[in-house]
């Protein structure tokens, strides 16, 4: 168990590790995109229930700038979009890494000839 | 390894042990985040009831009256209400909607009632972790006495001078 490990798997190690940490990091801005379309989509819903004329309030920093429904349900909506793309590269991302850690498991379980280690 | 730790009464081999201490741990981070979560929900649920004692105190409030709003590290500056009867309440994403006092306290009400049903849920999951967890401590008490009753059978024990 002790024994030195040959330079060339240590390398593979440390790439895999890499590699995890990496689909960690994106993991957690899924996550964070994911609870930000969600508020934004509820936003909307409720926005939705409002009447026309409804007074609804923008946050621009700490100042909260007047207007009305229809324009906030636009930007909302817009919102929504760009999330919704980002989301979806992120998932794409997600997926490649996967593949490629998949892959670089593949290669070094082959490389250390024990098909059972972990 | 699922069963009461009470009754199983062999020793676990090396690696079973290891697993069990790597699960151990993991449960154990993911129990902290938990209790943060819940720090975190039980923050908020106050904030709601902060808001909703405001929001039915100022219902019998009118227009004109002095009142002094915080600018923050416990200052205020002198303000005057003009529509006591309208409140404008936080829907998310940076958006937030005029409503009557009514309309309003219904929204919070239902906001708090919302996460006082989401806190009581994560807490019974942190009930669950914190069991389980003490499952496995007691686990790998019972296994250390195990362990050392087996080495105390070995003829390795070193014999004492009287």
């Amino acid at each position: 168990m002790s024994s030195e490990l040959p330079p060339q798997i240590q390398n593979q190690i440390a790439q895999l590790q890499q590699i995890q940490q990496q689909a960690q990091a994106i993991a957690v801005q899924k996550n964070q995109v994911e609870v930000t379309l969600k508020e934004t989509e509820l936003a909307f819903e409720e926005l939705d229930k409002l009447d026309v004329d409804a007074v609804v309030y923008r946050a621009v920093g700490d100042l909260m700038i007047k207007t009305d429904r229809d324009k906030t349900k636009e930007t909302l909506q817009e919102k929504k979009d760009t999330i919704g793309l980002r989301l979806q590269t992120l998932a794409r991302q997600e997926e490649r890494i996967q593949k490629r850690f998949t892959q670089l498991q593949e290669q070094l379980k082959q490389a250390v000839g024990t098909p059972d280690v972990q | 390894m699922a069963g009461k730790p009470g009754k199983e009464s062999q020793l676990l081999s090396q690696r079973q042990l290891q697993e069990l201490s790597a699960r151990y741990q993991q449960m154990q981070s993911q129990a902290e985040a938990l209790s943060q979560q819940v720090n975190m929900l039980q923050i908020t649920i106050r904030d709601v009831e902060t808001a909703l004692t405001t929001v039915v105190a100022l219902k019998d409030e009118t227009a004109g009256k002095e009142t002094l709003v915080p600018i923050g590290f416990g200052s205020f500056v002198n303000a005057k209400l003009t529509n006591p009867d309208k409140i404008i309440v936080g829907i998310g994403a940076g958006v937030s909607v005029e409503k009557n006092v009514d309309d309003a306290k219904s929204l919070l009400d239902n906001r708090k009632e919302e996460l006082t049903k989401y806190h009581e849920k994560l807490n019974e999951n942190l009930t669950k972790f914190v069991q389980e967890l003490q499952n496995i401590q007691a686990i790998m008490q019972q296994q250390a006495q195990l362990h050392q009753m087996q080495q105390g059978q070995q003829p390795q024990q070193p014999m004492r001078a009287g």
